[in-house]
């Protein structure tokens, strides 16, 4: 990497944003390893909350969320939902922003007609097709590098911002989310009201007018959407038991409305406002390792004592939304599922500043070195969880689609994991980047990259997005 | 401006050019033919303003009336051309700010400035679009395609068509496939209605083919309640209209962009093409623009004309339509208003060469250097004359009265530019957009320099 990670080198910071009081200068490559780390961690993570779109119908949360609370899916599915589900994601939208930074900081490119925001541009666009390539032709419709690849191109202008002006953006973000969240609700408040009403008149023996009609209609949509239907799951499974063409029509129409619709009314938001927020963070040296160990023991109390508890509350009210709708509208004027955005943010920073004391302990250097490596081939390795689930889960692979109980899949996770872990290590011996890092930058920098690991440490550093 | 025309990175500028054409002058033709795409893109939307979508089967079902008529002429010569146009010089303003030296003193560089510019574009296009009610909005369209354009500025001028070549094949492609699936619909409908002349019951399978197509086909009739109801709609309050188009709004900014960004991109390539060998910046000779005229004309209006009369076979009997016309025009949509478009630029600039109606020039250069304020009036002249919380004239007029109301909001524009650059130096919109872009309000009152005639003027 040719930038240096100093924030001196952030043009546009100002002084006031480096941290006072950092307990030692960190070398460059540490500052780079705590991220790859995070990354890492991040990358194995996001397969915990990926896992069950490969293997399982979508719609099979209903069914979890209506389980018994003894049986060993829904403890397992409330330990991931309310610890990690949201996390993953965010620490990556985080570690994106933060990527942006670097990456724009460089300085001298090799050939001096093109500046920096040249090659990212090409980057950011690049990014978007490997997303079109990973929804509609690995068919993993549960892709993240399109969206990626658009809000990075987006989110180029505010690179020089000040971290008080990011965490103002990204609260920006989560209050627009928040307030289409209360809408939603209010929304079905009304349908539910014209529903009950409709009822009555009914119980009257009184005709409905069309509008009524519809207003029943649209409730009880709503409330299908909270029961577990056998029929729809059926008819999903038999589609991913077929062949790779009969997959791809079902798919298209999904992957269509995530990269638009989704994109447009969700999406986008969930990803730049978690980017703003680790731009601010990175800013201020939190991801670099730069922070005092005080610090990160007050972001890892009040991400874990806020997060969890709130992931708790929010999980509660699901519960009792999916077994009864109808009850759960009447009576409760707020779902904790609003804060959805405040709550798994909160968590992110916690299972940050978890690792990164993890990391200043030294207690287990090995594993610390595996994640980097993992973090360091994240592309790589995200790509390849595509590849390997759509090919176990998938009829024209091995077809274990919709077979296994939700709490089995987290052995395949397991097994990827294991998998990853061995596999980057042992790649990154050989070689300067991942196979798919490697095609990446050749296609940004429009030339062949060097691949195999000869040259000097300070061309391996190079590898950092 | 600080950039100069003839920068290095302007491939193959030809040297035939009559005579060697002052800076002034050379704006002078992008703001003329601007100007032009902005009086007329509003005989495009006028329909969209102030009538319902069903009008239009009545229209095309009413062959010799004056609505009929004036649908040819507006079809055949204008759709698509004006959007085209407008897309082809927003290519090439994006060239031009670029070519602008790096403002080293604030240590911002200028790539910085143009992403500020489109993001701000993006949202005038969200107000355009929620605010002022208007769904035909492009502003946000176009402020999100031209993120993706700057990585494309150092292209070779054969580079960019090759783009251009590929943004339009990618909806020939999937125009075929649409014409395709139609065509399916409809054989599987005339194989339900033999067996339901055999007296035969249909299958659920096949029930649901013929359902299909004939609700495929509903637009061809005139549906008199719904359009009572749009015209209900449209004639109400500010929050009820808002309301009514919101589903609309989401769903051409989200799925809308996602399918017809190419109709965008595209011509943007073309554009910047275009603008690299001097096509519009007069640079050619006029020999040239003669045969680009006659070309684009001869090919445009030839299919547009096609177009046309297929539409009103469509509309006239879909079933026929589609079971004699294997291959459809509409396919070649892009090709046919690229084509027009250049015409009327080429003829614009021969007429601005000639020399025979400089005031007239002067007046279209002065809209097109208010392009972006013009343009959002457009919308508020529009929504405040037709929508029920304004003079409710939606529904009121019959199609060619529609056509009343665009020449006199042409003859105001056209006024209101003129003398509105008499005093200042920008539109006030476009005041506004290099305000926030600068974030530093920007000066206004046309005193000192001469320059400030330019639209692009460098702002220190």
């Amino acid at each position: 990497m040719e930038n240096t990670l100093s924030l001196a080198d952030q043009s546009g910071t100002k002084p006031a944003a480096v941290p006072p009081a950092i307990l030692q200068p960190v070398a460059r490559t540490e500052r780079v390893q705590t991220i790859d780390i995070i990354r890492g961690v991040a990358l194995l993570g996001i397969l915990m909350m990926n896992i069950p779109y490969f293997g399982l119908p979508h719609t099979h949360d209903r069914t979890l969320f209506n389980l018994p609370a003894e049986s060993t899916d829904y403890k397992t599915y409330m330990v991931v939902s309310i610890l990690f589900e949201g996390t993953m994601r965010a620490l990556f939208s985080m570690l994106f922003g933060a990527g942006i930074l670097l990456f724009t900081a460089k300085k001298g490119l090799p050939d001096s007609q093109y500046t920096v925001a040249d090659f990212y541009f090409r980057r950011m666009m690049w990014l978007i097709v490997f997303g079109l390539f990973n929804a509609y032709i690995l068919l993993w419709p549960g892709d993240i590098l399109f969206n990626y690849g658009i809000a990075g191109i987006l989110l180029f202008a505010f690179r020089k911002l000040k971290p008080s002006s990011l965490f103002i953006a990204a609260f920006l973000c989560v209050a627009i989310l928040f307030g289409k969240e209360i809408w939603k609700t209010m929304e079905q408040k009304d349908h539910r009201q014209g529903y009950l009403k409709a009822v009555q008149l009914e119980k009257q023996k009184k005709k409905l007018t069309d509008e009524q009609k519809k207003e029943k209609e649209a409730w009880l949509a709503v409330e299908k959407q909270t029961k577990p239907d056998k029929k729809e799951d059926a008819e999903i499974i038999k589609n991913r038991q077929s062949n790779y063409g009969a997959i791809f029509l079902a798919l298209q129409g999904v992957n269509i409305k995530r990269e638009s619709t989704k994109l447009y009314q969700f999406l986008f938001w969930d990803a730049i406002a978690m980017m703003f927020f680790g731009m601010a963070l990175f800013k201020l040296g939190f991801f670099t390792n730069q922070l005092p160990t005080r610090t990160y023991a007050i972001t890892l109390l009040a991400g874990y004592g806020l997060g969890i508890p709130l992931a708790y509350l929010a999980f509660r009210d699901q519960v009792a939304w999916y077994s009864n709708p109808g009850q759960v509208i009447d009576t409760q004027s707020f779902s904790f599922q609003a804060l959805y955005q405040v709550r798994r943010c909160l968590e992110a920073v916690g299972h940050a500043s978890l690792l990164l004391l993890v990391y200043r302990s030294g207690v287990v250097p090995w594993l610390m070195k595996a994640l980097g490596n993992v973090g360091q081939m994240a592309f790589t390795n995200y790509l390849m969880q595509s590849i390997i689930c759509t090919i176990f889960f998938f009829g024209y692979g091995f077809g274990y689609f919709g077979k296994l109980a939700y709490h089995q899949l987290y052995y395949v996770v397991a097994a990827v994991w294991a998998f990853q872990l061995v596999f980057s290590v042992v790649w990154l011996r050989y070689f300067r980047f991942g196979p798919f890092e490697w095609l990446w930058r050749s296609l940004t920098y429009w030339k062949p990259q060097p691949m195999r690991l000869q040259a000097t440490e300070s061309d391996v550093a190079a590898v950092a997005p | 401006m600080d950039s100069t025309l003839h920068s290095s990175t302007l491939a193959a500028t030809t040297d035939q050019a009559p005579q060697p054409v002052s800076r002034a002058e050379r704006t002078q033709t992008i703001d003329i033919i601007r100007g032009f795409a902005l009086l007329g893109i509003l005989m495009m939307n006028i329909p969209g303003f102030g009538q319902p979508w069903t009008r239009w089967a009545l229209i095309f079902g009413a062959p010799g009336s004056t609505d009929y008529y004036t649908a040819m002429a507006v079809e055949t010569a204008f759709s698509g051309t004006m959007r085209t146009l407008f897309s082809m010089l927003f290519g090439a303003g994006m060239l031009l700010f670029l070519a602008k030296k790096e403002d080293l003193a604030s240590g911002q560089s200028v790539v910085d400035y143009y992403y500020r510019r489109l993001l701000w574009l993006v949202l005038f296009g969200v107000i355009n679009g929620y605010v002022l009610l208007w769904t035909g909005d492009i502003l946000y369209f176009y402020g999100l395609c031209g993120l993706l354009l700057y990585p494309f500025r150092k292209m070779k001028a054969t580079h960019l068509v090759i783009a251009t070549v590929i943004c339009v094949v990618l909806p020939f492609a999937r125009g075929i496939q649409s014409n395709l699936e139609f065509r399916a619909k409809r054989t599987a409908y005339l194989e339900a209605v033999k067996v339901e002349q055999q007296q035969k019951k249909l299958t659920d399978e096949q029930k649901k083919a013929k359902e299909a197509w004939l609700e495929q086909i509903k637009w061809t009739k005139h549906d008199p309640k719904k359009e009572a109801e749009i015209i209900k709609g449209m004639q109400s309050g500010y929050g009820a209209v808002f309301a009514k188009l919101m589903p609309r709004n989401v769903n051409i900014e989200s799925r809308g962009m996602y399918y017809d960004f190419w109709d965008m991109l595209g011509m943007m390539f073309l554009g910047m093409a275009l603008f690299k060998i001097g096509f519009f910046s007069n640079k050619l000779s006029a020999s040239l623009y003669w045969m680009t005229l006659s070309l684009g004309y001869s090919i445009g209006l030839l299919l547009g004309n096609i177009q046309f009369m297929d539409q009103a076979a469509m509309f006239h009997d879909p079933g026929a339509y589609v079971d004699t016309h294997f291959f459809s025009v509409f396919a070649l949509y892009d090709l046919r208003r690229g084509a027009t478009a250049i015409g009327h630029a080429s003829l614009l600039l021969l007429v601005y060469r000639s020399g025979v109606v400089p005031w007239l020039m002067k007046a279209l250069a002065n809209v097109g250097q208010m392009a972006f304020t013009n343009y959002l009036m457009q919308s508020i002249i529009c929504t405040l004359f037709f929508n029920g919380y304004g003079l409710g004239y939606y529904g009121k007029l019959a199609f060619h009265q529609l056509y009343y109301v665009v020449a006199v909001v042409w003859v105001f524009q056209i006024i209101f530019s003129v003398i509105w650059l008499q005093f200042f130096r920008f539109g006030p919109f476009e005041w506004l957009w290099r305000s926030l872009t600068y974030w530093k309000l920007q000066p206004m009152r046309l005193r000192t320099e001469p320059v400030a005639a330019e639209p692009q003027v460098t702002l220190s």
